[in-house]
């Protein structure tokens, strides 16, 4: 589908398009780069339908990457904070965002600024949610960050092994290969817990 | 925003807003007594760019030909003792069917006036107040319209064409009022935002 849409609105020479953005919490929370109001009838990702908010709640949208053979991405999306709503998010609800479905659409306008459906291009899961506030001289800007990791990002850290000979002896127990490297203690740091 | 450019320089616009927003900008003459009294209360009422304000925009001479902001008489054409007339509210236009938000296609019946495209006017939506569009094209009684409706619309609301104005908030508070003079004159420069 989205094949066909882009190349339409391709062929109109300057396309209209945009990105939206939907946090399914308890009260999902809908954003998207334009300006105003946009009402998105019910689909597979927005089952419900919903209006997404328009201007000043979505700070920046990362850029997406497939993942091939590469490392898993995280993704960190800014929403300004015109009203208390997101605010909460990060402080009365930040239980509820972690985990939570984040997906990632674009959606394609026709020259009358009439819309098409929603390609959701990528989906993932919220992390802890954090709260940072800005001020440049006289003017504050509050902004919540929404770490999201797709279904390939994780957060253990990769499992420390050691060339030691109590592990190697663990390995194969007759093996001495390992004996003398209790005595090697220069340039090396044993990491702990780990 | 642009998509970059191609390898034969051409470069290809897109726009990622979905339709834009108003940004008006307005510089008064202020000069007596009460004028000056009356802008620093605006001023303090708009809280440094943080309080809604509906921003009038001045269309008279861009009205629909043959439109005009007017007075009337009573129906047997007798006027008012000192001789003044009412003072007409003409709205402009209604709408003959509803609109959904977002819509940039309208159907309406003109009160007064013909359109030609490119005059402006003002919907007082439910929620979102007062917002401005302008027409592009006109179609018999359909017209086009920029931005998309801020908010869906019933069958028979007003268009107002003679007062139009649109919801915003002062974008440039630092430089709203420029200095006073000794004769109690001073300069105010506006930049009004549209408001969500």
């Amino acid at each position: 589908m989205l094949v066909e849409q882009a190349a339409a609105m391709s062929a109109l020479g300057a396309p209209r398009y945009s990105v939206l953005v939907r946090f399914g919490l308890e009260e999902p929370v809908r954003a998207w780069a334009g300006i105003g109001d946009l009402e998105i009838p019910a689909d597979d990702v927005e089952t419900e339908g919903g209006t997404f908010q328009g201007v000043g709640i979505l700070g920046n949208v990362p850029a997406l990457r497939q993942l091939i053979g590469g490392a898993a991405e995280r993704l960190e999306f800014s929403l300004t904070v015109p009203s208390g709503e997101i605010f909460a998010l990060a402080d009365d609800e930040a239980a509820s965002v972690r985990a939570a479905p984040v997906d990632v659409g674009v959606i394609f306008f026709d020259e009358d600024w009439q819309q098409s459906a929603v390609a959701w291009l990528w989906n993932g899961t919220a992390d802890v949610p954090s709260v940072s506030r800005t001020a440049n001289g006289l003017s504050v800007t509050r902004t919540v960050r929404i770490s999201a990791g797709s279904a390939f990002t994780d957060r253990t850290r990769p499992q420390h092994t050691y060339f030691t000979n109590a592990d190697q002896k663990r390995r194969s127990p007759t093996d001495d290969f390992c004996k003398r490297v209790d005595l090697y203690s220069v340039n090396s740091t044993v990491k702990f817990p780990n | 925003m642009t998509g970059g450019q191609s390898v034969g320089g051409i470069v290809r616009s897109t726009r990622l807003d979905g339709g834009g927003l108003w940004v008006i900008e307005q510089e008064f003459f202020v000069h007596s007594r009460a004028q000056v009294k009356a802008i620093r209360a605006i001023d303090a009422g708009l809280d440094g760019g943080s309080s809604e304000i509906v921003v009038r925009v001045y269309e008279t001479p861009f009205m629909p030909t043959g439109a005009d902001a007017s007075t009337v008489p009573f129906s047997d054409d007798s006027t008012f003792s000192d001789g003044t007339e009412f003072a007409s509210v003409p709205v402009g236009a209604t709408l003959t069917a509803s609109a959904a938000l977002r819509a940039t296609t309208l159907s309406l019946t003109m009160i007064v006036g013909a359109l030609e495209g490119g005059e402006r006017f003002s919907i007082d939506h439910a929620t979102k107040g007062k917002r401005l569009y302008t027409i592009s094209r006109v179609d018999g009684d359909d017209i086009t319209i920029r931005p998309p409706l801020r908010e869906a619309v019933a069958s028979g609301t007003d268009l107002d064409f003679t007062q139009p104005g649109c919801v915003c908030r002062l974008s440039n508070p630092d430089d709203f009022l420029g200095a006073l003079d000794l004769n109690k004159n001073l300069i105010a420069t506006a930049v009004w935002i549209e408001s969500f």
